[in-house]
């Protein structure tokens, strides 16, 4: 067996060589892609299926394959050897180059998040259960592909009619096909784990693997291997009718199988709901910014009406208003629930939401709905926020003179970051890290309504139909179909350069506050950042930080981590030298009514 | 006699097909059998079963004097083999080869391997991919008497040599059985090459043995009756075909034909063709 063993190595090692360095580039790649995953494990993950997969099913198949195919396995059944035996050492030999290139992988894997994953608890732990999980899973891909592959010239025929039973049971049984023990062994959930694995999954796929490696060996030493030497010779055209009878067959009898049930609709339980269109549903009983949950319900749906026939929208999806008690006041997210409904996620119950804000992001929620590609047009983004809030500012007494506060300190920030009115409106993404959600959406406010008052109500109109109203799909398509906002104000008689330079002001004070933060080197290439918050230090002033990772344009305060709350401190990590950091601080202001950004710096460390 | 190899009533189908149908053979040790059939007469088909890549439906073999259901690896290792077309890794070179194949066998012998690489003049380091067809039969000669087996199985291995190429294998080979002793079992359908090469022959026909026995013997039992006018019926005469008859020796010398009839000696060529042939025959 050894030197069958030499002998696979000799024969195979260019092959296995090249599949080791696509392995460490899609490995390197994925570890890349998984900086802003959950977490740094699930490049592993990727790793496991996006190539391991590949690799367990070509690497037997060119085990098998080539000997069949230039006939060495005569030569090899002169020698005083089984074919049992050979076809034993070949799988083992399979299965050898593959660990030689998972375990080490798995190694590195360890070792590069051994800092952000905790690793502890030996065979038990996270990483014992990645390995486990790992391994069944390679194992029954690999036992498969070898048991295929020693179907030989029936193998493409094999690999066709397990497709065709995986596409038309993915589409058939009620349980999708990701739910399956050995593709739900490497889900998503592989990385996190740790507390829950699915054992039952486990052991089904693991028993699998056993089954098919039962296979191969029957397959393999059945008839002392002349099964398999019948398998390699050219099929008859009465195999050739069998088979396409089977594909036939098989086909037939899904058409048999119901159609999977598609999953209930999204529905708030005990929910508050308008009664016009379009449908608002609030589920949450008490009030929400001072407004009872049935007359908010019945404003937002008149209101979202309004704006549909101003814009000439489409019909509107319904919204659902889901409570969320974990959110701070000021985080309000949106997304999509079966069947064409918009959910949007606030803390309904907080003393702190602000009712407008809500309000503004159903009307964003509603707009990017009807046409997604805005999502990708950076240069669009302020005057959908802006829209929102000046029809908002349209509709309470007083608000507009909120926000105009609101758009006089974000001036003082802009400044202070050195950015003019023209670069904070084009470049949307660095407004909203120096300034927050709050004061961007502001001054936002503040250029559209400088549009409105030199458009005049009509062509102020006809421009936000046009930049607004525009459906898209969520495609490349949409992108092409939409026209940038510079080209759209130019049509309209106010080119975004002379819009912005009325939005400058001069002789505008330094902001109250101001952040700065500080490397100092611990040792070697270690360094700490220390910040520190001078001037007037508003109450409640909180720190947050986030590394930075190459071609990380923009930082969401979520996806930040929590440094401090005091004026100065030091950030609870250590950073390698040529890391860069994000810091900021915010604190909520009373008279503005929301929280905003005492400062942003994006620190890069020598 | 001392026999090596015998094989007693083997029977075995592919599916509908009945390749042995009671073959029986029996190979004395240390000498050259000619195992002389058609094409699909059953040659390789019991070559592979002597190879232990099946195993008969029913019928005893005995090897090395010890019967078996079918040939284990351990007793595969005191075999050698010759295909009729070498398959080599074609990435491998002669000596890799060698130490490749001299893995499988507990009695190779590397100085002898290498011997015999210079006496049958094989390239060294030349892989397989680039050798001729006639060199790759020597190959496939070297590393099977490199591992110095008691027997030594060849199925029809000169099939595709020219003719001096087939002379020469068939002397180097010939040589070599005489040096080591071994015991040759040699299938052909080339009566002049079984003849050259052969002590003892064997006719097989349809999956069943014709006749076995040295060549002077069968030379003496098989004759043809010219002038016959009838078929000539007598106790222990067979027919063989048309006019050729088998009998023992002293028979044919005692022997009374019909008037006008003579007893005519045969080439081997024409015995072969009497057993094997299977066509109607002309009326004459």
């Amino acid at each position: 067996m050894i030197a069958l063993l030499r002998k696979e190595a000799r024969e195979h090692w260019r092959f296995m060589l090249v599949l080791y360095l696509i392995g460490a580039l899609m490995f390197a790649l994925m570890w890349i892609q998984a900086r802003s995953a959950i977490s740094p494990l699930s490049a592993w993950r990727m790793l496991l299926v996006g190539f391991g997969t590949p690799a367990a099913v070509l690497l037997p198949n060119r085990l098998v394959m080539r000997e069949y195919g230039i006939h060495t396995q005569l030569f090899l059944e002169s020698l005083p050897i089984g074919r049992g035996t050979v076809l034993m050492t070949k799988w083992l030999a399979g299965w050898i180059g593959l660990m030689l290139f998972f375990v080490p992988a798995y190694g590195a894997a360890l070792f590069a998040a051994r800092e952000q994953v905790y690793l502890g608890g030996g065979l038990a732990g996270l990483a014992g259960l990645v390995a486990l999980r790992s391994v069944v899973y390679l194992l029954f891909v690999y036992a498969g592909a070898f048991a295929i592959s020693l179907t030989l010239r029936f193998r493409f025929v094999v690999w066709g009619l397990l497709f065709l039973c995986v596409a038309l049971a993915s589409s058939h049984v009620q349980q999708p096909v990701g739910q399956w023990p050995p593709f739900l062994v490497a889900g998503e959930a592989m990385a996190l784990e740790a507390a829950h694995p699915p054992w039952r999954e486990i052991a089904i796929t693991a028993g699998l693997a056993c089954a098919l490696l039962a296979a191969a060996i029957a397959l393999a030493v059945a008839s002392r291997g002349a099964l398999v030497v019948v398998l390699a010779r050219r099929m008859s055209a009465a195999a050739r009718t069998l088979l396409a009878f089977a594909f036939g067959a098989i086909a037939g009898v899904f058409t048999l199988v119901d159609k999977r049930e598609p999953p209930p609709p999204f529905r708030l339980e005990q929910a508050v709901s308008s009664q016009a269109d379009p449908a608002v549903h609030v589920g949450w009983m008490g009030d929400i910014g001072g407004v009872p949950p049935q007359r908010l319900a019945a404003g937002m749906s008149s209101d979202l009406a309004a704006m549909r026939d101003w814009l000439g929208l489409r019909k509107l999806a319904p919204v659902s208003l889901v409570p969320d008690a974990w959110r701070e006041a000021h985080e309000i997210s949106f997304g999509k629930a079966s069947p064409d409904q918009l959910v949007v996620r606030a803390a309904l119950g907080s003393p702190e939401l602000a009712l407008p804000q809500l309000q503004e992001m159903v009307r964003i929620a509603e707009i990017l709905d009807q046409s997604p590609a805005y999502v990708w047009r950076e240069d669009r983004t302020w005057l959908l926020r802006g829209f929102s809030a000046w029809w908002q500012a349209g509709r309470i007494d007083g608000y507009a003179a909120l926000l105009q506060r609101r758009a006089d300190f974000a001036d003082r920030l802009l400044r202070a970051h050195g950015l003019d009115a023209e670069a904070a409106l084009r470049r949307a993404d660095t407004t909203d890290e120096v300034l927050g959600d709050c004061l961007a959406g502001a001054f936002a406010w503040r250029a559209v309504q400088a549009l409105h008052e030199r458009l005049g109500p009509q062509r102020f109109q006809a421009l936000m139909r046009a930049a607004l109203g525009q459906a898209t799909s969520d495609d490349a398509r949409g992108l092409l179909k939409l026209r940038a906002t510079d080209a759209l104000l130019e049509d309209a008689g106010v080119p975004l350069p002379r819009l912005a330079q009325g939005l400058n002001r001069d002789g505008l004070p330094p902001p109250p506050s101001a952040l700065q933060v500080r490397a100092s080197r611990l040792e070697g290439d270690m360094f700490e950042l220390r910040y520190r918050i001078s001037g007037a230090v508003p109450s409640g002033a909180r720190v947050r930080y986030k590394v930075l990772h190459p071609g990380e344009p923009y930082v969401q305060s979520e996806d930040t981590w929590w440094a401090g709350a005091g004026t100065g401190g030091v950030l609870p990590a250590t950073f390698a030298g040529g890391t860069r950091v994000f810091v900021l601080a915010e604190a909520y202001d009373p008279d503005l009514g929301c929280r905003y950004r005492i400062g942003a710096v994006r620190e890069a460390l020598p | 006699m001392n026999c090596l190899l015998r094989l007693e009533h083997i029977t075995h189908r592919f599916g509908k097909v009945l390749a042995l149908d009671g073959l029986d053979l029996a190979v004395p040790a240390g000498e050259i059998y000619g195992f002389l059939g058609r094409n699909g007469a059953g040659k390789t088909t019991t070559l592979r079963m002597l190879m232990g890549l099946m195993a008969p439906d029913a019928g005893r073999i005995e090897l090395f004097g010890e019967q078996v259901k079918s040939v284990p690896v351990r007793l595969k290792q005191k075999i050698g083999f010759v295909p009729q077309e070498p398959h080599f890794y074609p990435w491998m070179t002669a000596r890799q080869l060698g130490r490749f194949v001299g893995g499988f066998y507990p009695a190779w012998d590397d100085a002898e391997f290498e011997r015999l690489l210079r006496r049958l003049d094989i390239p060294t380091d030349r892989k397989a991919s680039v050798m001729s067809g006639g060199t790759r039969t020597k190959l496939s000669l070297a590393l099977a008497f490199a591992s110095r087996p008691p027997l030594l199985l060849l199925d029809e291995p000169t099939t595709g040599l020219d003719p001096v190429a087939r002379r020469e294998f068939n002397d180097q080979m010939i040589e070599l059985q005489r040096e080591q002793g071994t015991t040759v079992m040699f299938s052909s359908h080339l009566v002049g090459e079984v003849e050259q090469v052969a002590q003892r022959v064997g006719i097989i026909q349809a999956g069943s043995t014709r006749f076995e026995g040295t060549i002077p013997s069968l030379r003496a039992q098989v004759r043809r009756i010219v002038g016959l006018e009838a078929p000539f019926e007598a106790e222990g005469w067979q027919r063989v075909r048309g006019d050729v008859y088998r009998v023992i020796e002293a028979e044919w010398n005692s022997a009374v034909l019909p008037p006008g009839a003579v007893a005519e000696p045969l080439g081997l060529e024409e015995i072969f063709l009497a057993f094997a042939r299977t066509d109607e025959m002309p009326v004459s």
